[in-house]
């Protein structure tokens, strides 16, 4: 069944992406990833992932930017994002919580296997 | 000549006003004794009526004009102001001494009148003046006597006698002598008074000028107001800094609520009655968006004087420079921290990956050091969270998210989290909830961070075989819950018992343990515990162990 989950890596540093991916193939997800918002944006359009895991400094289009561009395209907005961030103040987190993501991580905290059971868990709970 | 400086040319102005004032009375008396003499008769024959009437028109018309003159003080120079006291007192002498030679000359007691001249010079020059002007009187006295006794000056018969007085040469000298010493006497007396007076009028004039010169060469606003709001004093730096160009008529119209804010507080007598409460000082902070944004504090002070609190002093400082300064100081952290997190987490990730690695099975060895290495990335993580706290603490934005909950559960699942800890340190963690539950308000996240450090603690600071206790209850009016950290681990020593909540301090004791703590942990969780407002304190012994107490309030 996990390898029915689709997962796009919106993340810029280049080390810590392959990381993440190299986990989430392994648990049997499929991954696909991007290095900026923008293109996150575009592949998430045509690649139709099930959750995105999002970054939020990010060149040019940052995260931020990336959930609302997300958001209002009728294709995207059904997608689930899991932001995965390094931000930890309140205000960024209320701020983008309230623009409607599953849920909010933060890369230092949370080791890849948690990473892995929360996005199980974003994947089954919107599936069910 | 020295220019005046404004405290003294006001000094003489007032000085002068006051000579004017005396002159009234010794016109009015020596007009009296003419006017006396002319209606009883038989003296005075030689000075004729129309003569005394000019006279005395001629002092009164002066007066007028020197009362005229001395109450514009302001507006004439120094010069001028100088050389018209000086006619003044020149022009009375000479006035004086032709009224006594009518008079009659030494038979005349009008001499007297010329210690008004004396003391009055002694106000304005002081005692070389004095000097002069008694050196002066004596020429003219001394010159009409003996003018008169050797017969160059010719003699107005005062009183009729059969040896008239001027004819007598003992009674003449006699008479000069007393006179002029009674001149040299009242000018030493009176000079010596007036430099007296004059040094402490100067002592007092520099002082007040130093004082005034002080107030406007400072870098912060004054104002000092009385209990009425009325303003009694301030300085130009006060109009720099709330960019006013006169404090008397501040216009408020169309002024930005911040700005109201500042001048409705800095131009009232608010707090006054906080200041005689307590009778320090109160401090308010403002922000001004003048010119880009302006930090402003406001320092309150009490006025004392003899009769207790008269106004209030307030001190207007720009610290716009120093916190900037500070912003650039916590944002270098902020940014460091930050930018350390990422190469941290991927860190975390990697030790992760190889402790999962099914494929190739490490050694027990191997597997320790994989541990080790990453509890050693764990700590730098909370190192930097700790540092970015801190950071955020002292800009003062860290926000909270309080939520209710069971107190109880989330103090079980913090401690359960270190069970596994405690189990490969062979160390005794216990725990002793005497409570139902307890629904709280508080912050998860800040909380914990702040348990988790106490709990840190105590884990670094305990010897393996050791034991932590950690408790729960109610406080004893049941308005607040206690949470108990309690270890048998090194303590703190007495001495430095007082600092250990202090920003970045380290006990001696817990820096040869544990070489590497932040200093942060305890500092961070008495901030945290306060915006929750509840209290945080321990007890502890030196190689007994300690006891942390967070008491968090039922709201």
């Amino acid at each position: 069944m996990e390898n029915e989950i689709k997962v796009l890596i919106i993340e810029d540093d280049k080390f810590l992406r392959d990381l993440l991916s190299k986990k989430l193939e392994k648990v049997g997800f499929s991954v696909d990833t991007a290095d900026d918002g923008l293109s996150g944006f575009k592949k998430a359009q045509t690649g139709w992932p099930n959750i995105i895991l999002l970054d939020l400094v990010l060149p040019g289009v940052d995260g931020f930017e990336a959930v609302s561009l997300l958001k209002k395209d009728p294709i995207t907005n059904k997608i689930a994002i899991i932001i995965l961030s390094n931000l930890n103040q309140q205000e960024d987190i209320d701020k983008i919580k309230a623009m409607g993501v599953s849920d909010y991580l933060i890369k230092a905290l949370h080791t890849p296997d948690e990473i892995v059971e929360k996005i199980k868990a974003v994947y089954h709970k919107k599936d069910g | 000549m020295k220019k005046l400086s404004p405290l003294e040319k006001k000094r003489l102005i007032q000085v002068s006003v006051w000579m004017v004032w005396g002159r009234w009375i010794y016109v009015g008396g020596l007009a009296l004794v003419g006017l006396i003499s002319k209606i009883v008769g038989g003296v005075n024959d030689n000075f004729s009526t129309p003569l005394i009437l000019a006279f005395i028109i001629n002092a009164v018309i002066l007066n007028f004009f020197y009362l005229w003159f001395f109450r514009r003080g302001e507006r004439w120079s120094d010069l001028s102001l100088r050389l018209v006291a000086l006619f003044f007192l020149l022009g009375d002498m000479l006035l004086l001494t032709l009224v006594i030679h009518y008079a009659g000359s030494i038979e005349s007691t009008s001499f007297l009148y010329y210690i008004f001249i004396i003391v009055a010079s002694s106000f304005i020059y002081g005692m070389r003046g004095t000097f002069v002007f008694a050196v002066l009187s004596s020429l003219a006295f001394t010159f009409l006597i003996l003018g008169e006794h050797f017969g160059f000056l010719v003699h107005l018969q005062r009183y009729y006698f059969s040896l008239p007085l001027f004819r007598n040469a003992t009674a003449t000298l006699m008479i000069i002598v007393n006179v002029v010493v009674s001149f040299f006497v009242t000018g030493f007396f009176i000079g010596f008074l007036a430099k007296l007076t004059r040094k402490e009028e100067k002592n007092l004039i520099l002082e007040k000028e130093k004082t005034a010169s002080i107030l406007q060469s400072l870098d912060d606003g004054i104002l000092v107001l009385n209990k009425e709001g009325e303003i009694v004093h301030f300085n130009e730096r006060l109009k720099d800094i709330l960019k006013i160009s006169s404090v008397k008529e501040v216009n408020l119209d169309g002024c930005s609520d911040d700005f109201k804010a500042v001048f409705s507080y800095v131009f009232s007598t608010t707090d006054i009655d906080k200041l005689k409460k307590i009778g320090v000082s109160v401090f308010r902070d403002f922000i001004l968006d003048i010119d880009g944004i302006k930090f402003i504090k406001v320092i309150s002070l009490p006025l004392r004087e003899a009769d207790g609190i008269t106004g209030i002093i307030r001190i207007i400082r720009d610290e716009t420079k120093e916190k900037n300064f500070d912003k650039m100081k916590t944002d270098f952290i902020t940014v460091a921290a930050h930018k350390l997190r990422t190469p941290l987490s991927a860190t975390k990730w990697v030790f992760e990956a190889l402790r999962d690695s099914s494929s190739t099975p490490f050694s027990q060895e191997q597997l320790e050091n994989i541990r080790m290495g990453y509890e050693s990335n764990e700590r730098m993580i909370r190192l930097v969270n700790d540092f970015l706290n801190a950071a955020r603490l002292a800009e003062g934005d860290l926000k909270y998210n309080f939520k209710r909950r069971d107190l109880k559960e989330f103090l079980k699942e913090i401690t359960d989290s270190f069970a596994a800890r405690a189990h490969s340190k062979n160390l005794d963690l216990k725990t002793e909830f005497n409570i139902a539950n307890a629904d709280v308000l508080f912050d998860a996240d800040q909380l914990r961070a702040a348990l988790e450090g106490i709990i840190e603690n105590a884990f670094i600071y305990t010897k393996k075989g050791g034991q932590i206790i950690i408790g729960m209850e109610n406080d004893l009016d049941n308005q607040a819950i206690i949470i108990k950290i309690k270890d048998n681990g090194i303590g703190i020593p007495a001495k430095q018992q007082k600092l250990i909540f202090n920003k970045f301090y380290r006990a001696e004791n817990a820096m040869h343990v544990e070489t590497e703590g932040s200093g942060l942990g305890l500092y961070l969780a008495k901030e945290i515990i306060d915006r929750h407002g509840g209290n945080i304190w321990f007890e502890s012994q030196e190689n007994k162990g300690s006891t942390f107490y967070l008491k968090l309030p039922i709201k």
